[in-house]
C-alpha cells in the first residue's frame, strides 16, 4: 500500500478509529497485528509471495527464543549468522551469484529494517540488556509496525516497549498540537509529492544529458552536468525520505505512537561527521551502538595508546560505511558507495586531530564556529554526500566509465564545484530563513491568529489536493523502500 | 548524596581529567559532550573503557551507546558494582 493513495487515506482513518474506539488491553493484542497483517498483505498479489518473507520472520522469532533460553557467546554467533545468511539469500545479493538463489516474485520490502530489528535484540540479549521474554504477538507487532514497516524509523525495542505500554495514550487532542501534527502531515505529502518530483524531473534532463555524454561530450561539460545531476538528485532524495518521515512520525502521533526522529536539518551540517549524527539518524545510532562503539572498544582493549585512537576510528568507520553500502543495495555499485563513505569519515577525521595538533584546541574551535569555515564544511559536506548517492542513481557498468572518462582531477573537481555551489546555496537559505523569521515577528499577530493559520494549511492542502487529482502528475517512488 | 555515591562520582571525575587531559575538568550530572570540545564518538568509547577498567565492569552495547550525560554514567556505574 502506498503512502501516497486513496487506500491508505482510508486504512489510516480507519486505524486512528479503531485506536481510539478499542480498550487499551485490545490496542497492542488484536487491533495492531490485525492492522499490520493487512498492511502487509496489500504488497502481494497471491499468498505464495509472502512464504520466504515468513521464513525470514519465522526464523528470526526461533533465534530469539534460543537465545533468551541460552545466552552463549557460541549461540549469538549462531543465530546472527543464520539471520544474516537468510537475509542474503532472500534478497539475492549479487556477490554470492553463485548460489541458486529462489525464483518468482516474492516479497522483500521491508525486509531490511526487520533485519536490524532482529540483530539488535539477539545482541542486546546476549549483552544482558534485553532480559524480557518475546511472545509471538511482541515480536511481530516491534518487527512489522505498519507505520514503520516500509522504510522505518528503525527504533531500537528498549523504546518500541515504552510505547508499545501506553499505545493509545498521549494522542495529540489539544487544538494546537493537532495544528502541529496536521501541518506537518501536509508538509510532508507537500515535499513527497510536489518537491521530490520536481527535482526528480531536473535531474532527468541531468541524467538523459550524462547518458548521451557517452558519445559526444568533454569531460569538462561531463564535469558540469555531474554536478549538477548530483546536486538536484540530493535534494529530490531530501525531500522524498525526510517527506516520509514526517507523515509517519505525525500519524504516529495520532494513534499516541512516539516514533524517533529520522532527519534533523542534515544539510547544516559542518562537516561529514556531524553530517551522520543528522541524516538517518537511527540508522547511524544502530550502526554506533553495535558496529562502531564495539569495534573500537576491541582495539582500544587491545592496546590503548593515545596516538592510535583516531586511526582505530579510520578502521571502524570503514567497517561500518562497508556495511552501511553493502545494505543499501545488492549490486557492486553499492560496495563502493559503502568505501568512499568510509573514506570521506576517515579524511574528516583525520583532518579534525591533525587540525587540533597544529593549532590547538582554543585556535581550532575558533577556527570551526567561523563563517567561512562552517558555509565551506556545509557546501563539501553536501557535495561529497551527493556524490556517493551516484550509485542509486547509476549502475556499476556507467560509474565506472564515468570515473575513466573524468578521471581522479575530474572527479576532485565536481567535488569542489558541488561544494562551493551547495555552500552558496546553504548560505542563501540561511539568510532567507532569517529573513521570514524576522518577517515573522513583525506580522506576529498574524503568526497567531488561527484563521490565518489555519488559511494558510488549507492552501497547502488545496494546492497539494489539485497536484494529486491531476493526471499528468505522477509521484516517484519512495526510495528507501528499494534498501 | 550517601558516602558510596560520593566516592563514585569523585572516581569518575578522576576519569574524566585523565581522559580529556584536563586537572580542572569538574563532573556534574547533566553534563554531556557539547560540554566537552573532545568527547567525540571516539573519545567517548575511550571514556568508556577508562570507566570499566577504573570500576572493573563491563558494559554491554546498549549501555555504551545510551551512555549519553554524566548522570546517566553513575546510574549505570552503581547498577553495576551493586551486583
Amino acid at each position: 500500500m502506498d503512502f501516497v493513495s486513496v487506500r491508505f487515506v482510508i486504512f489510516m482513518s480507519f486505524a486512528i478509529l479503531a485506536f481510539h474506539l478499542c480498550s487499551k488491553k485490545y490496542r497492542a493484542k488484536l487491533i495492531m497485528p490485525l492492522l499490520n497483517a493487512f498492511f502487509i498483505l496489500t504488497f502481494v498479489k497471491h499468498p505464495t509471495e509472502l512464504w520466504p518473507f515468513a521464513l525470514f520472520l519465522v526464523t528470526g522469532f526461533w533465534c530469539i527464543k534460543l537465545m533468551e533460553r541460552f545466552p552463549t557467546k557460541k549461540n549469538a554467533a549462531l543465530t546472527i549468522g543464520a539471520i544474516l545468511t537468510l537475509f542474503i539469500y532472500v534478497k539475492k545479493y549479487a556477490f554470492f551469484s553463485i548460489v541458486p538463489f529462489m525464483r518468482g516474485v516474492y516479497l522483500t520490502i521491508g525486509l531490511s529494517y526487520i533485519l536490524f530489528r532482529i540483530l539488535h535484540i539477539l545482541i542486546d540479549i546476549y549483552g544482558g540488556a534485553i532480559k524480557e521474554r518475546f511472545s509471538a504477538l511482541t515480536f511481530f507487532n516491534y518487527t512489522c509496525m505498519f507505520l514503520t514497516f516500509i522504510a522505518g524509523p528503525i527504533q531500537r525495542f528498549q523504546e518500541y516497549q515504552a510505547v508499545e505500554r501506553n499505545l493509545g495514550e498521549k494522542v495529540p487532542l489539544k487544538r494546537e498540537d493537532i495544528r502541529k501534527d496536521l501541518s506537518r502531515i501536509v508538509n510532508g505529502y507537500f515535499k513527497v509529492t510536489l518537491l521530490s518530483p520536481v527535482f526528480l524531473f531536473i535531474f532527468n534532463e541531468f541524467f538523459t544529458r550524462i547518458d548521451s555524454a557517452r558519445y559526444e561530450a568533454t569531460s569538462f561539460i561531463l564535469c558540469v552536468v555531474y554536478t549538477g545531476a548530483c546536486f538536484v538528485y540530493t535534494l529530490h532524495l531530501y525531500c522524498n525520505v525526510s517527506g516520509y518521515m514526517d507523515i509517519v512520525v505525525s500519524l504516529g502521533r495520532f494513534l499516541g505512537l512516539q516514533l524517533p526522529e529520522n532527519f534533523n536539518k542534515p544539510f547544516l551540517s559542518k562537516s561529514f561527521l556531524e553530517f551522520w549524527s543528522r541524516w538517518h539518524i537511527t540508522l547511524s545510532n544502530w550502526f554506533k551502538f553495535y558496529v562502531f562503539n564495539p569495534i573500537v572498544k576491541a582495539l582500544i582493549q587491545r592496546r590503548n595508546k593515545a596516538g592510535l585512537i583516531p586511526y582505530y576510528g579510520v578502521i571502524a568507520f570503514f567497517v561500518v560505511f562497508f556495511l552501511v553500502g553493502v545494505w543499501h543495495g545488492s549490486s557492486p555499485a553499492f560496495l563502493i558507495f559503502g568505501l568512499f563513505l568510509g573514506f570521506g569519515m576517515s579524511i574528516n577525521k583525520l583532518y579534525e586531530v591533525l587540525l587540533r595538533r597544529r593549532l590547538g584546541k582554543k585556535a581550532y574551535a575558533r577556527v570551526c564556529e567561523s563563517r567561512w569555515h562552517r558555509a565551506l564544511g556545509s557546501g563539501l559536506t553536501y557535495s561529497y554526500f551527493s556524490m556517493g548517492a551516484t550509485c542509486i542513481w547509476m549502475d556499476f557498468d556507467k560509474l565506472m566509465w564515468l570515473f575513466r572518462k573524468i578521471g581522479i582531477f575530474g572527479l576532485l573537481g565536481v567535488f569542489l564545484l558541488g561544494g562551493l555551489l551547495a555552500a552558496s546555496v546553504i548560505a542563501l537559505f540561511s539568510v532567507l530563513i532569517c529573513w521570514r523569521d524576522a518577517g515573522y515577528e513583525r506580522l506576529y499577530f498574524l503568526g497567531r491568529n488561527l484563521y490565518f493559520r489555519q488559511g494558510y494549511l488549507s492552501l497547502k492542502a488545496f494546492i497539494l489536493l489539485l497536484f494529486l487529482v491531476s493526471k499528468s502528475h505522477s509521484v516517484p517512488e519512495f526510495i528507501y523502500k528499494a534498501f | 548524596m550517601d558516602r558510596a555515591e560520593n566516592d563514585i562520582k569523585k572516581r569518575l571525575n578522576r576519569v574524566f581529567r585523565e581522559t580529556f587531559g584536563d586537572e580542572k575538568l569538574e563532573v556534574f550530572e547533566t553534563m554531556t559532550a557539547v560540554d566537552i570540545d573532545a568527547w567525540d564518538s571516539l573519545m567517548h568509547v575511550v571514556l568508556v573503557v577508562a570507566i570499566e577498567k577504573e570500576f572493573g565492569i563491563t558494559l554491554n552495547a546498549a549501555e555504551v551507546g545510551k551512555l549519553e550525560n554524566v548522570g546517566m554514567m553513575l546510574t549505570t556505574i552503581k547498577k553495576h558494582t551493586r551486583k
